[in-house]
């Protein structure tokens, strides 16, 4: 084999690798970002969390077995990275709110909406400010079972828990839920 | 799918608003174009290094291979193998008359069970190395003293649990310093022991630090139940009941000025207990200001009493307590709850320490497995003291440290350096330059009217400086 063979059959295999990236990214970034953005608290966070994920997903993507759970795979690495993005409360956004005094550093934020009774869209936005300040475990496991739609024992399995501990969080966010819709509407 | 949201016009709600929030999200976001031209250099190095190294890898593994099956042969045939050392833990608690300080124990034991098998080391807490601090059924700082000096004279103690009580520790830490002996307190909330010239006079070797806590401070839970009541509950009058006599180091003041920083006003102030009025004239004191909550601080059973009377006259405020009020079931004779009879649902209590959102529960359950009962009070913080000298321990290479001496300072030295952290049942933690928790957390609890009990609401966490 000459010297030219070796570089273009180095370069047909870097192009090969180019294209599987595109697709990689392609198929799963629009579903990951989504999902992260459910746990994380904004979509530089998501964003972090989805890189991270993609990464380790490609560097490691021959140890896994099933090409069929690569979806699955890839969807509990990016909700653990979410997960720990959320808990560490590292995130640059909230150091420079720290930095500068900002009183929303707190895990729930006092972003209420004026009541307007009746209103469809005031519950709705009541809803979601309620579910933004869900903690980031409890998040993670609504938006599997609830968006994604997985069973809660693969719930469990993505959030690396026990079956009674996800139960546990679902509870825990629904009661929240309702306690805080109720508070909004008084 | 199972229904296990449990709630169906809620569940279609919150659908809907999941899907709103994830394409929000997803439209802020950089593209597929973008985020592949971000990423693609790196996964494309990965990819073909992986290729290129793929030969060579194998050859320089059945190398490696060798070579370490070579120089295990060496080490083996030539040098004899150090048997691992045994390190003892002690602890130090009142053990009579405080019912949260015996699962403490339980908690520790449970701890080192679960860890993972350290290199070159065992650690224990042997039944002598209990020590109880209390007398007549209370704690006693001279004990507690006492028992110090026991543990930091016998050399196989490589570090403390305790004390639970903060005038303990105050006795103890001079002890503990002055023999380089690592404490960590799961309990102890009086600012003093950590700062200021107080802190200062109890440290022989201040350039030696050996005392870490866990637990919140008091000033950062009466801050942490401001923000609770701003930031959380939306309330900006509250109504503040407190004791005559200044009680638990003034943190009922700590909550004023937190809550004045917040922009709330405080509507006005009620005494109760001793030389204070009665739970009805509190009661009605808080009614006729218009506040929007109470904050209340003082013994768990007036606290009680007033919400009992504030219920029968009033509307139904967010009534807010520091730890206090955390003492037990209504059931518990004696109890806030018991005292305050059954419109409880709107009581917080602030507890003095985070909850980790994924480690606290395995730990709640395996101690249920474990002794057949709930895992309360300090709990989660004993068994966080035991994770961070477990975790230290593991951190230390055992081959440079000859005896259980050695290993006390290595330990002591490892666990207060700058920038560790920890992952306990308390949540992600350090240490700062005193031995504060960094970050500092309280978790709050709320009354289940329907249960008579206390249950986890939520952790908050309070921004550095506050």
């Amino acid at each position: 084999m000459s010297r030219r063979d070796v570089q273009f059959g180095a370069a047909a295999r870097e192009s090969r690798i180019e294209r599987d990236i595109a697709e990689f990214v392609a198929e799963h970034y629009p579903r990951l970002i989504r999902l992260a953005g459910l746990i994380c608290r904004d979509a530089i966070d998501s964003e972090d969390a989805v890189q991270a994920g993609l990464e380790r997903a490609w560097r490691r993507r021959e140890s896994l077995h099933d090409p069929r759970s690569l979806a699955a795979w890839l969807d509990r690495i990016v909700v653990r990275e979410a997960i720990r993005l959320g808990r560490d409360n590292r995130s640059l956004r909230q150091r420079l709110e720290r930095m500068l005094g900002d009183h929303d550093d707190i895990e729930i934020r006092n972003v209420r909406t004026e009541p307007d009774p009746g209103s469809a869209v005031t519950s709705r936005a009541a809803l979601r400010h309620a579910f933004e300040s869900l903690p980031a475990a409890q998040r993670a496991v609504v938006a599997l079972h609830l968006y994604l739609g997985y069973s809660i024992p693969e719930t469990a399995d993505m959030v690396g828990a026990p079956l009674e501990t996800v139960r546990s969080r679902l509870r825990l966010a629904r009661e929240q839920l309702r306690f805080q819709l109720g508070e909004a509407i008084q | 799918m199972t229904r296990a949201f449990g709630d169906d016009q809620l569940e279609l709600e919150l659908r809907a608003v999941l899907h709103e929030r994830a394409e929000e999200i997803a439209s802020r976001a950089r593209t597929v174009p973008e985020i592949t031209a971000e990423i693609g250099p790196r996964l494309r190095r990965a990819g073909v290094q992986s290729s290129r190294r793929e030969t060579a890898l194998r050859l320089a593994a059945i190398g490696l291979v060798l070579l370490v099956l070579l120089a295990a042969a060496i080490a083996i045939g030539t040098r004899p193998t150090r048997p691992p050392v045994n390190l003892l833990l002690a602890v130090d608690l009142p053990l009579q008359g405080e019912p949260g300080a015996p699962p403490i124990v339980d908690a520790i034991r449970l701890a080192i069970r679960d860890a993972p098998g350290l290199t070159g080391a065992t650690i224990a807490l042997p039944q002598d190395g209990v020590f109880g601090d209390a007398v007549d059924g209370g704690a006693n700082a001279e004990l507690g003293a006492q028992n110090m000096r026991q543990i930091a004279a016998d050399p196989r103690y490589v570090a403390v649990i305790g004390p639970y009580n903060s005038f303990v520790a105050e006795a103890a830490i001079p002890i503990a310093n002055e023999a380089g002996i690592l404490e960590c307190s799961p309990s102890n909330t009086a600012p003093g022991l950590t700062r200021g010239a107080a802190a200062a006079s109890i440290r022989p070797r201040p350039d030696r630090p050996s005392y870490v806590r866990v637990a919140t401070t008091d000033d950062a839970a009466a801050t942490a139940s401001a923000r609770l009541l701003v930031g959380v509950l939306g309330k900006q009058r509250v109504f503040v009941v407190s004791t005559v006599k200044p009680w638990a180091g003034g943190r009922s003041e700590t909550f004023v000025r937190a809550f004045g920083d917040l922009g709330g006003v405080v509507a006005g102030r009620g005494a109760i207990g001793d030389g204070g009025d009665d739970p009805a004239a509190v009661a009605a004191q808080v009614k006729a200001s218009g506040a929007q909550a109470v904050f209340f601080d003082g013994p768990s059973s007036d606290g009680g009493s007033v919400l009992a009377a504030l219920s029968k006259i009033g509307p139904d405020l967010p009534f807010v307590g520091l730890d206090i009020i955390l003492d037990g079931p209504r059931s518990a004779a004696g109890s806030f709850l018991s005292a305050a009879g059954a419109n409880v649902g709107n009581a917080y209590g602030v507890f003095p320490a985070g909850t980790d959102p994924s480690l606290a529960p395995q730990v709640e359950a395996a101690y249920r497995d474990a002794y057949g009962r709930e895992a309360e009070s300090f709990v989660l913080s004993g068994h966080a003291c035991a994770s961070v000298i477990l975790d230290a321990i593991a951190r230390l290479d055992a081959s440079r440290l000859s005896g259980a001496r050695d290993w006390r300072e290595a330990i002591r030295a490892e666990a207060t350096a700058p920038g560790r952290r920890y992952e306990t049942a308390v949540g992600t933690i350090g240490f700062d330059a005193n031995g504060d928790a960094d970050p500092q957390r309280v978790s709050i609890y709320r009354a289940d009217a329907t249960a008579g009990d206390w249950t986890f609401w939520q952790m908050l966490e309070l921004p550095p400086g506050s």
